[in-house]
């Protein structure tokens, strides 16, 4: 079924459209929030309200990609439920390693940003990406994105995990000397 | 900001690249595995080509000519007409040791050998023509004995035949008796095994080809030739055979030139015919006996042209030589030495 069927079931009220969108849909988001808060449980909880969310959301919204809509509010409820999860001094161990990596050149700051902050990072960094090879760059959205792990990434680009983990350490470097000529660090 | 909000941000990266990234398709990394092989593969065609040149130039080396055996037997009309048939012949190691003695037989039997094939009439040379072609292939003399006309001396330094060499194939004539009986089957070709030539085989009868370019003096046109070289140990008769491509279609009369007298020996000897016959280019000739001459003395070199265009430089040469009376030889000369053709040598 595609996505146009699936937003016509959401705005026919079909309860149908949760299933198939779990069934489409539902390894990849388990996979996301699982690499973002670290748990199994924790990433179904996060599908789970990623649909209740989209439910609740469509109609009125009609979202042109629904996949990456789908995607987004799982992202968001999983890096939610990270948050809570580091505020509650929860075990390190449940923590994601992509968001260590990325909090190795983002300053710890406080989790309140403007719309204007927000949005002039949003475009660095889409500036930035669109700037490197697609190779790279679809490495980078890979593992900062999906969260997929280094042994996947290694399958999927063919490169050693060595390699993947050299190559991603120089582009957030590098992300990090483009933020802060930007002003944005 | 912090990593969290950071990795939110993320979140509303534009489709296209979020979308892009999902289905990465990366295959094998083809550079790391084809250029290796393509690079090997360029260098063994360079070696490949270069390989020979280099082979050839290499000291003491040399690409050996493109010669096969030729059996011949020339017969001599009262008008004293040669008239010389060349064929492929199985030269067995007794045929080859009886052609050593008699080279290294005395001048008396030569000449009378010479002699004895003068008496043959055309008429029974045209019988036995007639008669040995309906032997074909397997008509070869049974033996070579004392009694049969000059011997053939062959000196064999490739075995490849050319292609088109089963066309040439004609019976061996010989005018005597012998010639009737049945003999053992013709081969296509010779190999230098079978014809097992002695030193003094070798030494006998050599040729070198030369690719040259020259123009044609009446039209100017751009010709590719070949030079060849033809040395002797003592005075002889023979024959070459030019074995041009047999499917060019040209005018061999008019495109095909011998060209004499590039050794500036070639006036000496008597060059009695040369016309194609067929598919092949016949020059068919006798050189006189000097006693203290040196082997660079008794060199005949032929110059063969055709018309570039034609591309029919990978001729086959063949050839074949026998003792000739100097008596004899003065009587060649006196009839024929005025119709020599070929352009002096300034002229290419």
């Amino acid at each position: 079924m595609n996505d146009q069927a699936i937003i016509t079931l959401f705005e026919q009220r079909s309860e149908q459209a949760i299933s198939v969108s779990e069934q489409q849909y539902g390894a990849l988001c388990r996979s996301v929030a699982r690499g973002i808060t670290g748990s199994s449980e924790d990433a179904e909880e996060c599908l789970n309200d990623a649909m209740l969310t989209a439910w609740n959301a469509i109609p009125p919204a009609k979202p042109k990609n629904f996949r990456a809509y789908l995607l987004r509010l799982v992202r968001n409820a999983a890096l939610d439920r990270y948050r809570a999860a580091r505020t509650e001094k929860r075990s390190a161990q449940q923590t994601a390693g992509s968001l260590d990596e990325l909090a190795e050149i983002i300053p710890d700051g406080s989790d309140v940003v403007s719309e204007t902050e927000r949005r002039e990072t949003l475009a660095a960094v889409t500036e930035f990406l669109l700037s490197l090879p697609q190779k790279q760059r679809d490495l980078f959205v890979q593992r900062y994105w999906y969260a997929a792990e280094y042994d996947v990434l290694s399958k999927t680009f063919r490169m050693s995990e060595a390699h993947v983990r050299v190559t991603l350490s120089r582009l957030r470097k590098r992300l990090q000397k483009y933020l802060e000529k930007e002003g944005l660090l | 900001m912090n990593a969290v909000t950071f990795s939110q941000i993320l979140t509303d990266l534009p489709d296209e690249i979020v979308e892009r990234a999902a289905k990465p398709s990366y295959g094998k990394p083809v550079l790391r595995y084809s250029l290796p092989a393509a690079a090997a593969g360029i260098v063994l065609l360079i070696a490949a080509a270069v390989w020979p040149k280099l082979r050839t130039e290499l000291p003491g080396v040399t690409e050996p000519p493109a010669i096969t055996a030729v059996t011949t037997a020339a017969v001599t009309s009262e008008a004293a007409q040669t008239v010389t048939v060349s064929t492929y012949t199985a030269v067995t190691k007794a045929q080859t040791s009886a052609a050593s003695t008699q080279a290294a037989g005395t001048q008396t039997d030569a000449a009378q050998t010479a002699a004895a094939a003068v008496t043959v009439s055309a008429t029974a040379l045209t019988e036995q023509n007639a008669a040995t072609a309906r032997q074909t292939e397997t008509a070869a003399p049974a033996a070579v004995t004392e009694t049969a006309p000059p011997q053939t001396v062959l000196h064999t330094t490739n075995a490849a035949e050319p292609p088109h060499t089963t066309k040439a194939t004609v019976p061996l004539i010989v005018p005597t008796e012998q010639c009737t009986t049945p003999g053992p089957t013709i081969p296509s070709s010779v190999t230098e095994s079978e014809t097992n030539p002695t030193p003094e085989n070798e030494n006998r009868i050599r040729f070198l080809r030369t690719a040259a370019m020259m123009i044609d003096p009446e039209t100017d046109e751009l010709f590719e030739s070949e030079e060849i070289s033809c040395h002797f140990s003592e005075a002889s008769e023979g024959n070459l055979t030019y074995y041009g491509d047999p499917d060019a279609n040209f005018d061999r009369t008019r495109y095909t030139y011998i060209l004499a007298d590039v050794s500036g020996h070639f006036t000496e000897a008597v060059l009695r015919s040369c016309a194609w016959d067929t598919d092949h280019y016949s020059i068919i000739f006798s050189y006189p006996q000097e006693t203290d001459s040196t082997p660079e003395k008794y060199s005949v070199k032929f110059l063969i042209a055709f018309p570039k265009e034609l591309n029919i430089t990978a001729g086959q040469l063949q050839g074949s030589a026998s003792p000739v009376p100097r008596s004899l030889y003065d009587g060649l000369l006196a009839e024929n030495a005025e119709s020599v053709p070929f352009y002096p040598r300034s002229e290419y």
